[in-house]
């Protein structure tokens, strides 16, 4: 006798174990009860950032005084919300993709086909499909309203994800699955308005007044009531009967999704097939990748057009500050875009590759053609939002030589992205790799790897000042290539103990897992408490968050260096010591005596310094611990003992490029300003390190550099 | 006389009830006739071989079985229950080998069985004894504890099996089970089978290994295109196809399956 209970205890804890373990990298790393890993925290940083923007989303509509504008406001959040859970319920039932991507999603995969589910288990599998839905709308909800929302939110999630169930049980009761396909696509758009409608609630609320439906619900909210009974009693059922439909028909529910259609294609054009066009051919047939990218593409052309007719059509055109703000954020917004496109698109290419080995292993295919494929077709895909951008800036009236330098950076920045990206969906998402499904394929370490620099060139407060984060993307996606060039192998060989990432790329991956730590912890202590002054980060809080990721860094590099030698902590002349100490207080001073000058260059390029809110004696011990003693040991340790290392080994008879490239990588992670004297520093570290072959030395430099700077700004 | 073919000639003697039974079964995918009119049935103690060349239908027949898809013209049962308005139900009668296994990758194979006893709502306990000696036998044990996504093909069949078994079922519905498993192994579980059919159950497998067939199929459905072409014992099928008692099957196969050219 089958209890629906056992079968949800059973189904969530594979949700978890999906959760967790999922997130183990390559093949060779699988275990079983690895638990904890840098992944892992990747994900939980992701759900943590999407609550915590719920929370910040709250507060302009907390902040609106009157009465009949807030509850306005709220019903267009109501709104929003259920268009968000509805969509996201509809998006995660659907085919996106090739058959193999639905193996990695665990409530869509095959083996639950074949087993007796209940049509209530079913349902709450369409419920749990609204993804990350309440992590973004419970927060906004009890932002906005506080505690007593909290029976509404899980009734509006009920309701939301029920019209969603719905929507899936009349689709594919009545459509063919590759009609289906495009329509999952298409829901990626409601998504999209549904977070705009939820982030806009505000202004529509005090432009346009009450949302058609939802606003007794709204108002009563507004005003601290429960909402209508008959209200709340109508939504239920609602819910109910969309669950009730998605489970009956999704007892059948593999009815159509394998059926493909046989079209018959006529093939234009007599130039032969090669891989390059292969991979647009394949784009293009395969419709809900094609529309996929469409609606990605087409929202920045809509952006455009609109902005476009805005200026010309409206008061003239907009003042300097106005246009440069714009430009800024316009770049940002697309750069956004470019990474959800390159992601979701090389994830369905190498998801391809994955179903048609077979074919391609039995072919004289050399891995760089394999990689260039699919680098050139995202290449591609970059140039309308790079035109775009262009458009944009031509009608904004641009004249700013800086803003074009931007300009410029943002398409190098889109090449090596596209480029970069197509080798990393091969580096986590290749032959074997229990790679995401549970989240979005943003949500990966690899992937992080690469965003960060590229976000660091876009949202640099000066051209100049993005040209560190230009480098490190370029270097990271030199790497992630030569990286991926390995890895490609496994379409020749499926072997299990293929070495599938070089020594240097899980490096790197461990200094994504130290951002991402850095990043977590900093959202939960500051959930946890207020800072004093909103408009600057408080020292308690960024010491904190530091401290503990400093020690994560260190744990994880001791841990993960595996093949680079045994770590050496005191060199073998102790004289060295002070020549390190020497050379850290000297980049010090200069330091200190650059301080003005630099920031005299700063202001003339319109840069405002970053200021820091002490708030009191513990925020001054704690910044001060991080500073003096956590930043020297876990960035010596790191940059150093591993990223160092794994470069010397890689570059070989070259290898005494190794500390350049080591210390332009630590003094890109450091603020913008402090850039040429941090590579100095990190110089001599490196040379000390290499000389030396221990870390003694470079943490003697780097502590010594830390006190004088920190002295002086005192 | 070997376990098989004793079972085979009690199975002749005295007709067991029949488990799975289709009666004009249809399905149609667009305009494509995937199974055109099925009469047949798998009886207790019985091996049915589903015997047709690619597309001609087997696959889908066994899903119709399993309620994955629904009938377009007349009606499949199991034990009684109508497969296309109870497919729970259904799925709780048949253990399913599929052609292409796929498991949770982050899953140990041990892990997937348990799994597959709760959804089953079965006690673990009793459902590993019941399962010792299959693993014993498959040769399964040393890689329980390792995660699926590092199996062989092979391993992941021999899994797939395994998992068909935890319930007991009195249906097994094998699509392929021979397919990518090494001779040694795919001896093992050729035995394995007439053990299982010895004991009571129905099984209903598709190949186009027609040799095994012939080794352990006490009946076969010759499927073309949809249709059924012919069905009967090995003996029968030669005799209907005009041919001795030392030919071989394929030959039979190939007069009966016989396509314009």
């Amino acid at each position: 006798m089958i209890h629906l209970r056992r079968q949800l205890v059973a189904i969530g804890r594979l949700l978890w174990r999906n959760f967790t373990r999922s997130a183990i990298g390559g093949r060779g790393e699988a275990r079983v009860g690895s638990v904890l890993s840098a992944r892992l925290l990747l994900r939980l940083l992701f759900l943590a950032l999407i609550a915590r923007n719920g929370l910040d989303l709250a507060r302009p509509i907390r902040a609106i005084a009157d009465d009949a504008e807030r509850s306005a406001a709220l019903g267009w959040a109501l709104l929003g919300a259920i268009a968000v859970t509805a969509s996201l319920t509809v998006g995660f039932q659907q085919p996106i993709g090739a058959a193999a991507a639905r193996r990695l999603r665990p409530l869509q995969h095959p083996l639950l086909a074949i087993l007796p589910v209940l049509a209530s288990t079913r349902a709450v599998l369409a419920l749990l499909s609204s993804g990350w839905a309440p992590f973004l709308f419970g927060p906004f909800f009890l932002g906005a309203v506080g505690i007593r929302a909290a029976a509404s939110v899980a009734e509006l999630w009920l309701l939301g994800a029920g019209l969603g169930a719905a929507a899936v049980a009349v689709m594919r009761r009545f459509l063919a699955a590759h009609r289906l396909a495009p329509i999952a696509a298409a829901t990626g758009v409601v998504v999209l308005s549904g977070v705009l409608v939820l982030t806009q609630a505000a202004w529509l609320g005090r432009r346009l007044g009450a949302a058609p439906a939802l606003s007794s619900w709204a108002r009563a909210l507004a005003e601290g009531r429960a909402p209508p009974a008959l209200a709340q009693l109508a939504a239920l059922a609602l819910a109910a009967l969309g669950f009730a439909a998605f489970g009956a028909v999704e007892r059948h529910g593999y009815d159509r999704l394998d059926v493909q259609p046989t079209r018959s294609v006529r093939t234009r054009g007599t130039r032969p097939l090669d891989l390059r066009r292969l991979e647009r051919r394949l784009l293009v047939r395969e419709r809900s990748a094609l529309v996929l990218s469409a609606v990605a593409l087409l929202i920045p052309v809509v952006l455009t057009a609109v902005l476009v007719w805005g200026v010309a059509y409206g008061s003239g055109a907009p003042e300097r500050v106005v246009v440069e703000a714009l430009a800024v954020t316009l770049l940002t917004s697309f750069a956004s875009f470019a990474v959800w496109i390159c992601f979701g698109q090389a994830s369905i290419a190498v998801a391809r590759d994955v179903v048609a080995r077979p074919l391609l292993s039995s072919l004289p295919i050399p891995p760089s053609a394999t990689l260039a494929g699919k680098g050139a077709l995202l290449s591609w895909m970059m140039l309308p939002l790079v035109v775009c951008a262009g458009v944009m800036f031509l009608f904004l009236r641009v004249d700013a030589p800086e803003l074009w330098a931007r300009w410029l950076l943002f398409a190098g920045a889109l090449w090596l992205l596209a480029r970069g990206t197509a080798a990393i969906a091969f580096l986590s998402q290749g032959l074997g790799s229990a790679t995401p499904g549970a989240g979005t394929p943003i949500g990966s370490l690899d992937n992080l790897i690469i965003v960060v620099p590229v976000m660091g060139v876009v949202l640099a407060p000066h051209p100049l000042l993005a040209l560190p984060s230009f480098g490190a993307l370029a270097l990271v996606s030199w790497e992630a290539r030569r990286a991926a060039l390995r890895c490609v192998r496994w379409l020749d060989d499926a072997s299990l103990l293929l070495e599938r990432s070089t020594p240097l790329w899980r490096a790197l991956l461990g200094f994504a897992m130290f951002l991402s730590a850095q990043s977590l912890i900093a959202l939960l202590l500051g959930a946890a408490g207020r800072p004093s002054e909103p408009d600057a980060p408080a020292a308690s809080l960024m010491g904190g968050a530091y401290l503990v990721s400093a020690l994560a860094l260190a744990a994880y590099t001791i841990g993960r260096r595996g093949e680079l030698g045994r770590l050496r902590w005191r060199p073998a002349r102790r004289w060295t010591l002070a020549l390190g100490a020497a050379c850290g207080l000297a980049t010090g001073a200069l330091g200190v005596v650059l301080q003005p000058a630099i920031a005299r260059l700063l202001e003339r390029l319109g840069v405002e310094g970053a200021q820091v809110a002490m708030g009191g004696t513990l925020g001054a011990l704690l910044l001060g611990l991080a500073v003096l003693v956590a930043a020297p040991l876990a960035e010596e340790l790191y940059f150093r003992g591993w990223l160092q290392e794994a470069l010397a080994l890689q570059l070989g008879r070259r290898r005494v490029w190794a500390p350049v490239l080591a210390a332009f990588a630590f003094a890109a992670v450091h603020p913008g300003p402090a850039f040429p004297v941090v590579w100095l520093l990190g110089l001599a570290a490196g040379a000390l390190y290499a000389r030396t072959g221990a870390l003694g030395p470079g943490i003697a430099a780097h502590a010594a550099h830390n006190a004088l700077v920190w002295w002086a700004s005192r | 006389m070997s376990p098989a073919i004793a079972s085979r000639s009690q199975a002749e003697r005295t007709p067991a009830p029949a488990i799975l039974r289709a009666e004009g079964l249809s399905k149609r995918f667009g305009a494509k006739l995937a199974v055109a009119a099925l009469t047949c049935e798998v009886r207790s103690g019985e091996v049915v071989g589903l015997i047709g060349p690619n597309g001609a239908g087997k696959t889908t027949t066994m899903r119709l079985a399993l309620g994955l898809l629904l009938p377009s013209e007349g009606r499949i049962e199991v034990l009684g229950v109508d497969c296309a308005s109870d497919s729970v139900r259904v799925k709780e009668l048949i253990g399913y080998v599929p052609d292409e296994p796929a498991f949770y990758e982050f899953l140990s194979g041990r892990e997937t069985v348990d799994f597959a006893c709760e959804m089953r709502g079965l006690e673990r306990q009793a459902a590993w004894e019941r399962l010792e000696p299959f693993v014993a036998k498959l040769e399964l044990a040393p890689e329980l504890d390792r995660l699926v996504s590092g199996y062989s093909h092979g391993t992941k069949k021999k899994l797939a099996l395994l998992l068909a078994l935890v319930h007991g079922p009195p249906l097994l519905l094998l699509d392929e089970p021979t397919n990518g498993l090494d001779p040694p192994s795919a001896n093992l579980v050729r035995r394995l089978l007439s053990e299982l059919a010895a004991a009571g159950a129905g099984i209903l497998l598709s190949t186009h290994l027609l040799d095994m067939a012939d080794r352990i199929c006490h009946r076969l459905v010759f499927l073309d295109r949809g249709r059924l072409v012919a069905g009967g014992t090995p003996a029968e099928l030669r005799a209907l196809a005009g041919l001795g008692g030392d030919a071989s099957l394929e030959d039979a196969f190939l007069r009966l399956v016989a396509r314009p050219a």
